[in-house]
């Protein structure tokens, strides 16, 4: 939707909804490593101990999977991005669960019901921020948004788990719940907070695969080569250097750099790309 | 990227300090808390109960509380004991049934209370509500010897753990007949995972297709258009454009010096 400065409204980069959905699968993967666990072991022998052990491991498949989805996306290295994934979200959410294990349990029912959305809730806000610092995009603004956004979701994920009904399914539920929430809190901001975000677009009449999507956020002081033609941000401007083999910008030829105001198609080489200027940010 | 490693080791690091200074400060109150499934029961009478999640047997996988009782040996308890609160809403498990004690003279002993061997809100909801009442022991005259409240936590994050198989012998036989006619409870695991796998497919699939953005002009129009593009530059402009564009690099970091930063400083000096 144009504005009247020229500039669009914020749209949801494919990122942010391949790392939604890798945060689910994880969530999953990770119910069904925990579905194994049956009795209690001289390692793991207490409660709070099994609560450690399912945040480390809820957290730690979570964050690889959205690390290396992440990763494919923009065309990265996997394995280091699995590594930093499961270490950063595993150790966050172990240190969440265990501060949150201090909170007394409460004397009635729904007193215990809300420590436990509590709990759920420090767990994924710790293990979004930990996972956020491998994004590199360290501004006050974006951290807050992805710890709320973390606390939020672990706490609707706690509240399923203490829903009435067949709790058998509502504590995979809430797992793939808190997954997402996870997914959407590391890698969200960092994408709709960025100045631009560039999308090569997949051939004539296809659609993207969670495999084949290319995407990128375009951050401050970044630039990224498309085909030979070179997409840059220089602090707020955002500007497309042509390559000398010719390119086309929005139908019409380019031959000089420009800078973009609005949301505009790229096409140099065999590649399109289009480029999501965002109002602000 | 040398920088890089060198953030991912400090990251380490300093995960590991805090790791280990929480685990040395939660390991003292992790070990009394009393979410722990081996809560102790504020006792009279020097009887004590302990509540543990197990096994009623190794074949089945009933879910019952054992509490493990042990009064003074100057009081003989015969074999009454029994339970109230929210865990005998079992249409089949009455407080009669829950009597298990020792041998006449025992001065200790344990109960075996079903929680979801029959009734299925107890099934349901084991793993998600703590359960709270209390529990009486009598001698065979009726009087109390011992009476406290008692209660059970589930785990906050993860599924109710067994602490263990409950020995068959020391189920009464009133129990263990409820316990076989009981049919094993169905588990939902298998449905769930379908469900799960199911979903995620369907994600996979319904997310690329549409909600991300799809191509719409053919290879051909894009070729025509490079072609009528490059035709307009004239060499110059291919010289200059080829010495203009930036070369792609590693994204910066805010505490970098930006370009004007620099040109600042060099033009103050």
């Amino acid at each position: 939707m144009s504005r009247p400065d020229g500039l669009h409204a914020r749209t949801l980069p494919a990122t942010v909804s391949g790392a939604l959905v890798a945060g689910w699968v994880g969530g999953a993967v990770a119910w069904a490593i925990a579905n194994r666990w049956s009795d209690l072991s001289p390692q793991v022998a207490s409660y709070a101990r099994a609560d450690q052990l399912m945040s480390l491991t809820l957290s730690a498949c979570v964050g690889a999977l959205v690390l290396v989805a992440r990763a494919r996306f923009r065309r990265e290295a996997l394995v280091p991005a699995m590594c930093a994934g499961m270490l950063l979200g595993g150790v966050g959410a172990l240190v969440g669960c265990t501060l949150a294990l201090f909170l007394p349990d409460g004397s009635t029912g729904q007193m215990f019901a809300v420590v436990r959305m509590l709990t759920w809730s420090l767990m994924a806000g710790f293990a979004s921020v930990a996972l956020a610092q491998y994004t590199r995009l360290h501004r006050i603004g974006v951290s807050i948004e992805v710890l709320l956004i973390g606390l939020c979701g672990g706490a609707v994920a706690g509240a399923m788990y203490s829903l009435p009904g067949p709790g058998e399914l509502w504590w995979p539920a809430a797992c793939t719940v808190c997954g997402a929430a996870i997914g959407l809190a590391s890698v969200g901001p960092a994408m709709w907070r960025a100045p631009a975000v560039a999308l090569i677009l997949p051939p004539h009449e296809q659609h993207h695969t969670f495999w084949s999507l290319h995407e990128r956020a375009i951050e401050r002081g970044c630039a990224m080569r498309v085909a030979s033609a070179t997409i840059s941000c220089d602090g707020p401007n955002v500007v497309v250097y042509p390559p000398a083999t010719g390119a086309v910008l929005d139908g019409q030829p380019l031959y000089r750099p420009v800078q973009l105001t609005q949301n505009a198609e790229l096409v140099a080489g065999r590649i399109r790309c289009r480029v999501t200027v965002f109002a602000s940010s | 990227m040398s920088r890089d490693c060198v953030r991912l080791f400090l990251m380490r690091a300093l995960c590991r300090i805090g790791i280990a200074a929480l685990s040395t400060l939660a390991a003292p109150a992790l070990a009394q808390s009393p979410r722990s499934p081996n809560a102790n029961v504020n006792s009279t009478a020097d009887a004590v109960a302990q509540f543990r999640l197990v096994r009623c047997n190794a074949h089945h996988t009933e879910m019952c509380l054992s509490a493990a009782l042990s009064w003074p040996s100057s009081n003989t308890v015969t074999e009454t004991l029994r339970w109230s609160g929210e865990l005998l809403r079992s249409p089949m498990v009455g407080p009669e049934q829950l009597a298990l004690a020792g041998a006449p003279g025992a001065t200790e002993s344990s109960v075996i209370i079903p929680v979801f061997a029959t009734p299925v809100w107890a099934y349901t909801s084991i793993g998600r509500v703590a359960l709270s009442g209390t529990i009486a022991l009598r001698d065979s005259a009726g009087a109390a010897l011992f009476s406290a409240p008692a209660s059970w936590r589930p785990p906050r994050v993860a599924w109710p753990l067994f602490t263990g198989v409950a020995d068959e012998r020391a189920v009464p036989v009133a129990l263990r007949e409820a316990l076989a006619i009981a049919a094993e409870p169905p588990s939902a695991r298998t449905l769930i995972s379908l469900l799960l796998l199911l979903s995620g497919i369907m994600l996979l699939g319904f997310v690329p297709r549409y909600l991300w953005q799809s191509g719409r002009e053919s290879d051909e129009d894009i070729a025509r258009q490079l072609a009528a593009a490059r035709a307009l530059l004239t060499s110059h402009e291919l010289d200059l454009l080829r010495d203009n564009a930036p070369l792609e690099a590693a994204p910066r970091d805010p505490d970098e010096s930006t370009a004007k930063a620099i040109e600042k400083r060099v033009s103050r000096q």
